[in-house]
């Protein structure tokens, strides 16, 4: 097992993070079986102050586990010089595959579902009724099994990594198995042109969303709203969308930011040029924020309160379009530039 | 203005259930100026209460300003209280490490407003109030007359549409009391809706009041027009 400061730091987040999360999950699903607004006053308002410790505790602890994010990825950083052979994070993957990859790709996943359930709350709590309050409460209880599941995984790592050797993580890309089919392997600007046009298709869907959104306030109605097809179609375009941009940045925008042909490492991208880590963290959050969009308007029930909350909505679309707008142009100036 | 519609407000201690108040319906317009009467324990100060949304009702409806509010959640009430209510307690509650100036300011503090726009707002209501030479005393060095009406100003600050008043005139002496019917006199020419609690049966106040509301063991004994 290896062991540092950063490490440390880490387990004792996750394991603080998880346990407030737990006490409150617990007494979520509580409120879950008994809330009712139209009930007794008195009974409503003990739920009420329950309902406060839980948000506060659940809002700390979420905003905790998102800033987990960046220190998971620096932890793996620190603990590269323990792991001779390793010259970035791929190598510190490799001591412990799939587990290690496994538990980075549950913390991209897990970034959206947090910021929806503090998001939803933050609507929530705008409207008299709290109409979302059974869902935000339901909400936990997934969130709740990935945040344990999650934390197994991160100490099961930690626990388990030893400080062996390992093959430099540059084989992986000089000479790629056979069986790895040649459109994700070679370079190729096939993945960058369908990134571009999916680009496109977002950003229309962000203008055109965000003119019906704000027309929606004035009219009281929208008939994008309360639709479940909606939510599965974006969703899934989304998570397309993401694919795509890794498989863009791994055959052609890596190497050409990293200077050399063979050179496929998001990690080392990251890693090695500021901008890059920049446009795809604001890439990455643009999306996110039109994910949650997507789920917040197709929740049963949010049509009735769309008049309240509408200002919020427009604004949210308006951020997930400048960071996705501002990642796309700093992305596309260096491609520019290294063309 | 204030409706309050078939109230019930129950303490539960233990084993034990005590009614404050029990079936209690109510009626209150805009610019009136209400006294609610009884005997100590009637139930008057807890309806006091339920009209300012500081306790909940165990059963009932309560209406303010066309809103019912019965189940709005606390942070609405919140609102409600900052916005449209100023509350005149019995015991002052003025803040004993702060100056006047900062007491009577408090309730804007959650609204983000500046230090400087505090205190000029809070020094208008102190010179109307004859206190602005005891801005910058601390409250406990204040008279209980002066912190009467320091407390008055503090509940004026945001220009509430309903003044609530818990035995104004309890706490202080003969010559502050009539300093204080006379600042009541001037909210009701200025439009303000007054509720007052007083456990006296001939409160000084009797030339001012449109009504008369009186309290036993919870219920409305009677509920008459002053002429």
């Amino acid at each position: 097992m290896i062991l540092n400061n950063y490490i440390i730091t880490y387990l004792v987040c996750s394991f603080l993070s998880l346990f407030v999360g737990l006490v409150a999950a617990v007494n979520g699903f509580h409120v879950w079986r008994r809330w009712d607004i139209t009930s007794q006053a008195e009974e409503q308002y003990r739920l009420e102050k329950r309902v406060y410790l839980i948000i506060t505790v659940l809002s700390l602890g979420f905003i905790l586990r998102f800033l987990m994010v960046p220190l998971w990825f620096w932890t793996l950083h620190s603990i590269i010089i323990s792991i001779p052979g390793a010259m970035c994070l791929v190598g510190v993957h490799n001591t412990n595959a799939p587990l290690s990859y496994i538990a980075s790709g549950l913390k991209l996943v897990m970034l959206p579902l947090y910021g929806y359930w503090l998001f939803l709350n933050y609507l929530d709590r705008k409207v008299i009724t709290q109409p979302f309050m059974k869902q935000k409460m339901t909400f936990l209880t997934p969130l709740g099994i990935l945040i344990l599941l999650e934390t197994i995984l991160d100490t099961s790592f930690f626990f388990s990594t030893p400080p062996r050797q390992i093959s430099c993580c540059t084989s992986l890309f000089d000479a790629p198995a056979k069986s790895a089919p040649q459109v994700i392997t070679a370079s190729t600007w096939l993945w960058v042109a369908i990134f571009y046009v999916l680009v496109l298709f977002i950003v229309g869907e962000i203008v055109f969303f965000l003119i019906a959104q704000k027309r929606s306030a004035s009219s009281k109605k929208g008939r994008w709203f309360g639709k479940k097809s909606l939510l599965i179609s974006e969703t899934l375009i989304i998570i397309f969308l993401v694919a795509v941009f890794v498989l863009a940045l791994h055959t052609k925008i890596s190497p050409l930011f990293l200077g050399t042909s063979f050179h496929h490492c998001v990690f080392c991208l990251g890693q090695e040029v500021w901008d890059a880590l920049l446009s795809v963290s604001m890439i990455f959050m643009g999306l996110i924020l039109l994910l949650i969009y997507f789920w917040v308007v197709s929740l049963a029930g949010y049509g009735e309160v769309n008049e309240t909350l509408s200002g919020k909505m427009v604004k949210l679309l308006r951020w997930s379009g400048t960071l996705l707008g501002v990642g796309v142009i700093i992305l596309s100036i260096h491609l520019l530039l290294a063309f | 203005m204030i409706r309050v519609e078939k109230v019930t407000k129950s303490y539960q201690s233990g084993k034990v259930k005590v009614s404050a108040l029990t079936d209690v319906s109510l009626d209150i317009k805009k610019e009136e100026m209400v006294v609610l009467s009884g005997p100590s324990g009637s139930g008057k100060s807890t309806m006091l209460n339920i009209i300012g949304c500081l306790t909940r009702i165990t059963e009932g409806r309560l209406w303010l300003a066309d809103q019912e509010v019965s189940h709005f959640p606390d942070h609405f009430l919140a609102a409600i209280r900052r916005g449209k209510i100023g509350f005149i307690f019995q015991q002052f509650n003025l803040l004993k490490g702060y100056s006047t100036w900062e007491n009577v300011s408090s309730p804007l503090l959650p609204l983000g407003i500046s230090e400087k726009e505090r205190r000029a707002r809070a020094m208008k209501l102190l010179e109307e109030l004859n206190l602005e030479t005891r801005a910058d005393f601390m409250a406990n060095e204040l008279s209980g007359g002066e912190q009467q009406r320091a407390a008055i100003a503090r509940a004026l600050i945001n220009d509430p549409e309903i003044i609530l008043a818990d035995e104004p005139l309890s706490n202080i002496d003969m010559g502050h009391v009539r300093m204080v019917i006379d600042i009541l006199r001037e909210l009701k020419k200025r439009g303000k809706t007054i509720v007052v609690s007083s456990h006296e049966l001939q409160t000084p106040m009797a030339g001012l009041v449109d009504r008369t509301v009186y309290f036993d063991s919870g219920k409305i004994l009677d509920d008459s027009r002053n002429e």
